[in-house]
């Protein structure tokens, strides 16, 4: 009897990290029996979100970073109205116009559903906070469950949305706050229609142009207030600045303060993935037939910025414990090492698989000239990196350091051996060799934990497998995928940074070496931010100055109105 | 200055957060274990807010590492590990610093609802909606 609600407790423990299992489960364990009634034989479907949310927040380190948890506690009511407003926009032309989908949209569509449950489960969220983690979490599954038969059927052109959606909806489940506060209530009950039309706003204003093909189609408002107006789908790339802008605001104005930083750093992700459409639009307007790697990388700001406050933040939580800097620093570093190295051979297993595809002859003629197949020696130059995560694995520390040195070798080597490597195309291998080399870095530095790799490199391989696998011959969605995999390759650079900056506190002979990586993920950086087209460049820039200057005025003018009342 | 940030965002009510002020509280009373302090925390929100062990056991975690809470001893109860916990003097510190402050606080409201009573003199002011 109770010994079987022992048992699903002790079940449920298992979403924490072992060590911490071994060192406070018994503990956690009488806790919550002490706490149920008598009698009770099943967890409450609280408890169980509550432990489960709890091990995952644990065996993402977030309880070693003292301020990222109230920083998930401001960001998750901005990131819940967020999705609850981009879902009701995202659904309003679902019902609105049939044309832009292949079939005649359902409310009842599953696609329907999983964007018309964010407004819902925000709007209930801010009714019934106490149950709001259980919403968000229910909204999540659905979401998920969306986008895994969006991949299955190859609809990759709504999979961004979705993804944006769920990862504002992740940070809402992390920082949910309890107990949530009027300020949040109604930061999410005014922010879900606040964000709906603005996006609206924006949708009306951007321009259509129908001629290209690649362009989209122009939804219509079906409401009688905004009669037969042209309608952007692509607004939320407004939305996605203006967050964007709002969050550099915030850390600008609060950079003393870690939460808010964390606050800014978490909700800069998903609005960096939403701005990141603003190049689609403009080639929608511009006679340039598609977008190319190195201009969907517009996201990598986004990752930047954030790469820059982790890494100011890394020296801040170190400085501050000072006492114990050494080890924590090492285990910092060794966290990052193992995510970098799974991050490395996910990349490398993920474009060994194009690679393969295009060996194969499905696709011989790679379509706008981006993409000439690697040579021979980048080849095994991939496969090494795959092959040292395994050997990290399988076969312990010290056989994965040897495998990572031949792979950097490897790397070094085929930079070297061909300079088809670092020529004619816009994002060449070389830059993706050197997004390897400097994964490598850190993971050579220290001991990485051998089943994190594994499975983060698995986790990493399998996404690649599902895309590639699952796509036809349609250029439209290799264009998809490799941006993609390009944004996925800006992450790198900002794991390397910060992970240097760790390094750089541990102290010790890898500061130089960790000097050295921080120098060069700010070389390759810019080295791909620079190959944007200019004018793009420039739009991009202007208007995130423009946006940046109009808040600055507004915090400015806002200030002053408000400190007058305070001073009394 | 935390104004004008709060608008569009939140509004940080307090400095620290409730559910880490009565957990300090719970323990200024002496050591509790795990289920005590859940209890505690019950009593003195007047049943408002029920913690769950994961959320406890997390701002545990945090508590210990800011060095604002100890782990004091451990025992078996009925065949269970019970672990105590007890605020350390830096704990003791940040709760009466807190207290202090959300007292200057309501102390401010206060004389400003006073102030209100009476009729208004000075500037008049654009009032702005807090949103």
């Amino acid at each position: 009897m109770n010994d079987a609600i022992e048992r699903r407790y002790h079940r449920l423990l298992m979403a924490y990290p072992a060590r911490y299992r071994a060192e406070r489960g018994e503990e956690i364990v009488a806790t919550l029996l002490e706490a149920a009634p008598p009698g009770r034989r099943w967890p409450t479907a609280r408890e169980a979100v509550d432990l489960l949310g709890s091990g995952l927040v644990a065996r993402l380190g977030f309880g070693h970073v003292p301020a990222l948890a109230a920083g998930a506690a401001i960001a998750a009511p901005v990131a819940l109205a967020a999705a609850g407003g981009l879902g009701a926009f995202e659904w309003v032309p679902a019902v609105g116009l049939p044309p832009y989908y292949s079939q005649p949209p359902d409310v009842l569509e599953p696609g329907g559903l999983a964007r018309l449950v964010w407004p819902v489960v925000a709007l209930a969220a801010a009714a019934a906070p106490r149950v709001g983690r259980v919403l968000i979490a229910g909204g999540l599954v659905l979401t998920g469950w969306v986008a895994s038969t969006y991949v299955a059927a190859g609809l990759y052109g709504s999979l961004g949305a979705l993804a944006m959606l769920a990862v504002f909806g992740l940070i809402a489940a992390i920082g949910w706050p309890r107990p949530a506060g009027p300020a949040h209530r109604l930061t999410v009950a005014l922010g879900v229609p606040v964000v709906l039309a603005a996006t609206m706003l924006v949708g009306i204003r951007l321009p259509v142009d129908p001629v290209y093909g690649w362009s989209p189609q122009p939804l219509r408002v079906p409401f009688g207030w905004l009669p037969g107006e042209p309608f952007h789908p692509l607004a939320p790339t407004g939305t996605g600045f203006v967050l964007l802008a709002g969050v550099v605001l915030i850390a600008v104005a609060r950079w003393r303060e870690p939460r808010w930083i964390w606050a800014a750093v978490l909700l800069a992700v998903p609005a960096g993935g939403l701005a990141r459409m603003l190049v689609e639009l403009l080639h929608a307007e511009t006679t340039t037939p598609r977008p190319t790697y190195a201009e969907l990388l517009v996201s990598v700001p986004a990752f930047a910025g954030g790469a820059l406050a982790a890494i100011w933040l890394a020296g801040q939580t170190r400085s501050r414990r000072a006492s114990e800097a050494k080890p924590s620093a090492e285990r910092g570093l060794a966290i990052v090492a193992t995510a970098a190295l799974a991050g490395a051979a996910g990349l490398s297993a993920g474009w060994w698989l194009i690679e393969l595809r295009i060996l194969r002859g499905r696709d011989p003629t790679f379509p706008y000239g981006i993409y000439e197949p690697i040579p021979v020696a980048g080849r095994i130059a991939f496969a090494a990196w795959s092959v040292a995560a395994v050997g990290f694995a399988v076969a312990g520390p010290r056989v994965g350091r040897w495998l990572t040195w031949v792979a950097l070798a490897s790397t070094v080597a085929a930079a070297l051996a061909d300079d088809a490597m670092a020529r004619g195309s816009e994002v060449p291998p070389l830059i993706i060799l050197a997004t390897l080399a400097l994964l490598a870095m850190p993971g050579r530095a220290t001991r990485a934990q051998r089943l994190g790799v594994i499975m983060a490199a698995v986790g990493l391989a399998a996404v690649a497998v599902v895309i590639v696998v699952a796509q036809d011959d349609d250029s439209d969605r290799y264009a998809q995928l490799a941006a993609w995999i390009a944004a996925l390759a800006s992450i790198p650079y900002a794991i390397a940074a910060a992970a240097a900056a760790v390094a750089v506190r541990a102290g010790g002979g890898r500061r130089l070496a960790a000097a050295g990586v921080l120098v060069v993920s700010t070389v390759a950086l810019s080295a791909v931010l620079l190959s944007f087209t200019a004018h793009l460049m420039a739009v991009v820039l202007a208007s995130a100055a423009a946006l940046v200057g109009l808040g600055a005025a507004v915090v400015r003018w806002f200030n002053r109105t408000a400190r007058t009342p305070r001073a009394g | 200055l935390t104004l004008y940030i709060a608008r569009g965002y939140i509004k940080p009510v307090t400095a620290m957060q409730e559910p880490t002020l009565l957990i300090l509280t719970a323990l200024a009373g002496g050591r509790r274990h795990g289920y005590g302090v859940i209890r505690e925390v019950g009593e003195l929100s007047g049943g408002r807010l029920r913690l769950s062990a994961g959320t406890l056991y997390r701002a545990l975690d945090r508590l210990v590492g800011e060095g604002l809470v100890t782990a004091a001893g451990e025992e078996i109860v009925d065949g269970r590990l019970r672990r105590y916990y007890q605020l350390t003097e830096d704990g003791t510190r940040a709760l009466q610093a807190e207290a202090e402050r959300m007292r200057a606080q309501a102390e401010a409201v206060l004389d400003r609802l006073k102030d209100a009573a009476r009729p208004r003199r000075g500037r008049a002011r654009p009032a702005f909606a807090s949103a």
